[in-house]
């Protein structure tokens, strides 16, 4: 019945994982009983109890030492039996982690000797405590070195977890100030509702975003992006992931977008008050200067009374036009960027042509001769509507900056190559008064006036400019006889040939 | 010449215009100050004028909505706007207007656009 029960007894320990040793007391730990299972290592229980493996030789050489201290210092104790948990070599050469129990066995006098184990192969466990130790070493050192501010808290919004060196950094904060503190005491008064609702909908959905901000350890409140995400922890406990990143820069940022905004809406309506000013009532107040004027005039006609000073009123006239010309053209500078500068291919002559038709009365009292020289009859560019805008400034200032009674005009085109490229040159060459060699750049330059005391040109020649820098044509002026500016002057044009 | 109808609401424009078209020998059949009253006057115009000179930045009714109400009325009726708002050209043109006259515009002008606007109509 005993040798049965023995029997049964071996039979379960050999279906088991657990593998039973009795070692002797002495040195390298002689194995005088191992259950058959142990081939599960490789090894017979005859390679034991022939001697041909002692224990101590199985043991991995890095551990040896350290389970021999144990087995010393345990014997040496009180205990009647201890766990270690060490690694052997296999007879295979593959390395095993044991977990081993075991009791110590005394004489009646209490000298040690034997000791009695199980052991068991806890290679895969260790296995998966290394890589969940390595797996959690990588997330800290993650979470250590990241520019954010990673904080864990439970279901009352307690601090759980801090990365310390970024809160330290960032918000001033030691692990010790906040972890088991509630959160809500660092968030402003004005946003802690908001963030309660945003936690609430963390809890519920487990994920949220909330902008809010959060007191610095010096006292200054800091405004963050916070994004949450909810998980269980090994005990089944719900916690709240969160990372928070200093949005200051970016709120400063907007804050400051928004202010130029609002000064550019300013800017935009102070432009659009003044351009109203001179587009309206400006023109308002000359039209009825012009009335009056016109109706002396018509009434001093139908008195059959000679007008003694027909120049005084045609000065009025003219300062009349020129004030409505210098509207349109701070007009047409106002609203330049608005302008459709799509281009399409223009007849360079015909423009001149009706350029002229537009300001040939311009100086009544005055008689124009405009004569043509050109290289074809039709001249091609590509241009827009404006183009009459800059040829009439052109003509114009032919025109008033004149004292001749009879006012000469060549227009002359050719085609030239300059720097391989090709180009329609235009000449306007009049015989005014001329310009001077200092202001020949600075005529085309806004703001320039010519002789405050005379006809000034507002704007004219400084829009020609832009409108021809559109077309990708270049514009000077030089003297009509080189060297004697006050022959009159030659406004050269050169517009990119169109290839046809 | 013609029989005109001016709407003008600024009183020395209106003044001027009144009576330098006059020795241009038109005849001036009414004015108005504003485009309220320039609807209500046309309505009780029981012979029509030729021409409408009409401003349109005016007190509780603009040029533009005047011009579209009295076409709505009679669609042969002529208009020359005299404005100084460019802006509005060419709606006004599209919506009818015969002429557009910025300001400041010299009343030789304004005369052969209204020569012109009863050579159409007649």
């Amino acid at each position: 019945m005993t040798e049965k029960i023995e029997r049964d007894l071996e039979g379960i320990i050999n279906k088991s994982p657990a593998v039973v040793f009795l070692w002797r007391n002495s040195e390298g730990w002689p194995v005088e009983f191992v259950s058959k299972n142990v081939n599960q290592f490789g090894y017979t229980q005859d390679d034991f109890y022939s001697g041909k493996v002692i224990y101590e030789q199985i043991v991995h050489p890095d551990d040896l030492e350290r389970v021999a201290e144990e087995v010393i210092n345990n014997s040496n104790s009180d205990v009647s039996n201890f766990v270690q948990e060490y690694r052997i070599i296999t007879k295979s050469g593959d390395i095993k982690w044991l977990d081993d129990r075991t009791w110590i066995r005394r004489d009646s006098k209490g000298n040690i000797t034997h000791f009695q184990g199980i052991v068991l192969d806890i290679t895969q466990r260790k296995y998966l405590e290394e890589n969940l130790k390595k797996s959690e070493e990588k997330y800290r050192l993650i979470s250590e070195n990241a520019n954010d501010l990673i904080s864990v808290f439970d279901e009352k919004f307690n601090f759980e977890y801090v990365n310390e060196n970024i809160h330290k950094s960032l918000m001033g904060y030691n692990k010790e100030d906040l972890i088991g503190k509630n959160g809500i005491i660092l968030i402003h008064p004005d946003d802690q509702n908001l963030v309660l609702q945003s936690f609430k909908e963390l809890i519920n959905t487990g994920e949220g975003l909330v902008i809010a901000r959060i007191r610095h350890k010096n006292g200054k409140y800091v405004w963050t992006e916070t994004k949450g995400k909810t998980f269980y922890d090994t005990m089944g406990k719900r916690k709240m992931l969160l990372i928070t990143r200093d949005i200051t820069e970016r709120k400063q940022s907007t804050q400051k977008l928004m202010e130029s905004e609002e000064k550019y809406r300013i800017a935009y309506e102070h432009e659009n008050f003044y351009k109203d000013l001179f587009t309206h009532d400006i023109k308002n107040i000359l039209q009825g200067v012009l009335s009056a004027l016109e109706l002396f005039k018509l009434k001093m006609k139908s008195m059959n009374e000679e007008i003694k000073n027909q120049d005084l009123f045609n000065d009025i006239e003219n300062q009349i036009s020129r004030g409505s010309n210098l509207i349109k053209n701070v007009r047409k500078f106002s609203e330049f960027d608005k302008f459709n500068k799509k281009l399409g291919k223009v007849d360079l002559i015909k423009t001149i042509e009706n350029a002229f038709e537009n300001v040939k009365h311009y100086r009544k009292e005055k008689k124009i001769n405009v004569t043509y020289d050109l290289f074809s009859e039709s001249t091609i560019i590509y241009a827009n509507n404006l183009l009459n805008d800059a040829v009439e400034n052109i003509l114009l200032n032919a025109i008033i900056h004149n004292e001749n009674t009879i006012v000469e005009i060549l227009i002359r085109t050719t085609a030239i190559k300059k720097d391989h490229d090709a180009f329609i040159k235009i000449e306007f060459i009049d015989n005014g008064r001329g310009i001077p060699k200092y202001k020949k750049e600075l005529i085309f330059e806004r703001g320039f006036n010519q002789e405050k005391e005379t006809t000034g040109m507002g704007l004219g020649l400084s829009l020609v400019k832009i409108i021809l820098k559109v077309y990708k044509a270049k514009i000077c002026v030089e003297d009509k006889i080189p060297g004697d500016y006050t022959k009159g002057s030659n406004f050269i044009i050169l517009f990119p040939e169109v290839s046809v | 010449m013609a029989r005109l109808f001016i709407v003008e609401d600024n009183e020395s424009l209106r003044f001027t215009y009144i009576k330098a078209l006059e020795i241009y020998g038109h005849e001036i059949i009414g004015y108005a100050t504003n485009g309220h009253d320039a609807i209500m006057m046309y309505k009780d115009f029981s012979y029509k004028p030729d021409v409408i000179l009409l401003d349109h930045r005016m007190p509780i009714k603009n040029g533009i909505d005047v011009m579209k109400e009295i076409l709505e009325m009679e669609k042969s009726t002529k208009f020359i706007f005299v404005s100084a708002d460019i802006h509005i050209r060419d709606e006004a043109l599209r919506l009818g207007a015969i002429s557009f006259k910025e300001k400041p515009f010299s009343f030789e002008k304004l005369h052969n656009n209204i020569k012109k606007a009863l050579s159409q109509k007649n």
